[in-house]
């Protein structure tokens, strides 16, 4: 764990090494989860260019935030996501149900734009998020049914 | 800082940092090392070590599962230590993080308490110095993304109030006393963690106080301690550095006034609460 | 790939013209009911390597390339996998794009399809289009 104040070194911790981090979840995994990282993976060795126009590499600070988005909001009835470089260097998530449509494009790890619609009750959303993510649980939530 | 804020004569901090996190700059190491020679008359010790990886506070989402991070690791340039002589005031580098750290000079007796104020005027320093680094090299101005103060507490042993780890909860509310139950004998010793979210004058979620309480024994002569850290993160409150030191300021008032929440009457009367 | 955003509408590319886009196969996505479609990042504008962003995609303009022989194949002839899609340019029109020839060295058909891309407009452009091949 890297060093981050002065005063670290004039104390020491009485347990031999750190508990497990309190964040751990008992959570089961969605059953396309292997799957789906493995895809996020492949996209680090994608060269610019691989669109067969001007496409930037996928940003590594990007896939690696669609991955850490991803554990945020899995449960296990969430359907698999299809996994999209964008030529700007983002990562597309997005999710395709005759009901509803959710495509979350990630930037970076502090800007996702994201479109919801959902076909049935006529609901379209097109929103920039930053930090509060909120709308994006309960649009995810209706993809689990 | 607003009225009624608490004040304490000698408030057991013994570290505090301010630090804020930006988009990737095209900073390499090589850039680091000449960086260095605009800190190196007041900040002569250079030390590489570790990244630190980038935390984001989000909301209305739970906290990311501890899992290991999915991480181009090839292409992550160092950070790098600026260090006084007396190692007590520290300037930490990154590609795509700065951070300011001041710690009291003195510890246990006599010691000096690093008044917030001084430490922004620290960062505000060194910041400047970044920037204009930054400038003569072409490259952009950092665009900041997560902003950070971090107040470090030891709280030492009191008399008639705290002698072991077992009775935290006498010095620091967030935690019960351990030494009442009907089975379980006196623990160990105990250690917490809580967060709160921090709501802006608007009431707008402005960030996240993260507050960790953890036992510890000084390496010197291993009396116990309370390691009592309060983390205040966010994104900044408006644009560029103003936006950010609106946050700063928040981030400290909420560390300022949580930390006399979660601690007991008794320590503040040792700690001089005016 | 030279962008040109200041480019006016050239009117005279028809609006019943299509527009080529090649398709690599990472863009061809489940559809959720057994089956694939494009998706919307097929028709996203472009950025930068240093991250500006432009208001342009590009294209082939159909009736350019015909003139020269050339036919949806042969667009996609040094990129195995890829597939093609094909929208008009009176689509891209009445979604407030401008249509415009930059010919290329080795790409005389060559074109930008030039224009603010919010998601309503990617996703029209996407349910507009039709797949003349599909990627592997």
């Amino acid at each position: 764990m890297p060093v981050a104040l002065l005063s670290e070194a004039d104390v020491r911790d009485p347990r031999e090494s750190s508990p497990h981090s309190a964040t751990e979840e008992l959570l089961t995994d969605p059953p396309w989860f292997g799957q789906v990282f493995e895809r996020l993976v492949a996209l680090f060795a994608l060269s610019p260019g691989w669109d067969s126009y001007g496409a930037v590499a996928p940003r590594p600070d990007a896939i690696e935030a669609a991955f850490d988005l991803l554990l945020q909001l899995s449960s296990p009835a969430m359907p698999e996501p299809q996994v999209v470089p964008l030529a700007s260097g983002g990562v597309q998530l997005e999710w395709h149900q005759p009901a509803i449509e959710l495509e979350i494009e990630v930037h970076s790890p502090f800007r996702f734009d994201v479109f919801y619609e959902n076909r049935e009750t006529g609901d379209t959303r097109e929103e920039e998020l930053m930090a509060d993510l909120s709308p994006l649980r309960s649009w995810v939530d209706q993809l689990s049914g | 800082m607003a009225s009624g804020t608490p004040n304490f004569e000698r408030p057991p901090v013994i570290e505090v940092a301010i630090g804020v996190q930006f988009e990737t700059l095209p900073l390499t190491t090589a850039h680091l090392g000449v960086l260095w020679q605009d800190y190196r008359e007041k900040l002569p010790k250079l030390r590489e070590v570790a990244p630190l990886e980038g935390v984001v506070e989000r909301f209305g989402v739970r906290q990311r599962p501890a899992r290991p991070r999915i991480a181009f690791v090839e292409h992550t340039t160092n950070r790098v230590w600026f260090l006084s002589e007396a190692e007590d005031e520290l300037v930490q580098a990154q590609a795509d993080r700065f951070i300011y750290n001041w710690r009291a000079a003195k510890e246990r007796d006599g010691r000096e308490y690093p008044r917030f104020e001084a430490v922004e005027a620290g960062f505000l320093s060194a910041f400047e110095t970044l920037g204009a680094f930054l400038a003569r090299n072409d490259l952009d101005e950092p665009n900041i993304t997560q902003c950070e103060v971090t107040y470090v507490n030891h709280i030492l042993p009191a008399e008639d109030v705290w002698h072991t780890h077992a009775e935290a909860g006498r010095a620091v509310t967030l935690v019960s006393e351990t030494n009442r139950f009907f089975f379980l004998p006196t623990a160990e010793d105990i250690r917490a963690s809580a967060r709160f979210l921090i709501r802006a004058p608007d009431e707008n979620v402005a960030g996240r106080l993260h507050i960790e309480l953890e036992p510890r024994y000084f390496v010197e002569d291993d009396t116990p301690l309370l390691l009592l850290k309060l983390t205040a993160r966010g994104a900044p409150l408006g644009k560029g550095l103003e936006g950010a030191r609106d946050f700063f300021a928040i981030g400290r008032e909420w560390i300022v006034r949580g930390f006399a929440d979660i601690t007991s009457p008794e320590m503040h009367r040792i700690w001089g609460r005016r | 790939m030279m962008v040109e955003t200041e480019l006016p509408d050239d009117r005279s590319i028809g609006d019943e013209v299509l527009l080529w886009r090649r398709i690599p196969p990472l863009w061809y996505v489940s559809d959720g009911q057994g089956g694939r479609r494009l998706s919307s990042a097929a028709f996203q504008n472009y950025r930068d390597s240093d991250g500006r962003v432009h208001s342009a995609f590009s294209v082939c303009i159909s009736c350019d390339a015909e003139e020269e022989g050339a036919d949806p194949h042969g667009y996609i002839a040094s990129h195995p996998g890829h597939g093609v899609a094909a929208f008009s340019a009176g689509l891209a029109r009445s979604l407030e794009q401008r249509v415009a020839r930059v010919p290329l060295e080795g790409e005389l058909a060559h074109g930008h399809v030039i224009g603010n891309k919010p998601k309503s407009v990617q996703k029209a452009l996407r349910r507009g289009a039709t797949l003349l091949i599909e990627p592997e």
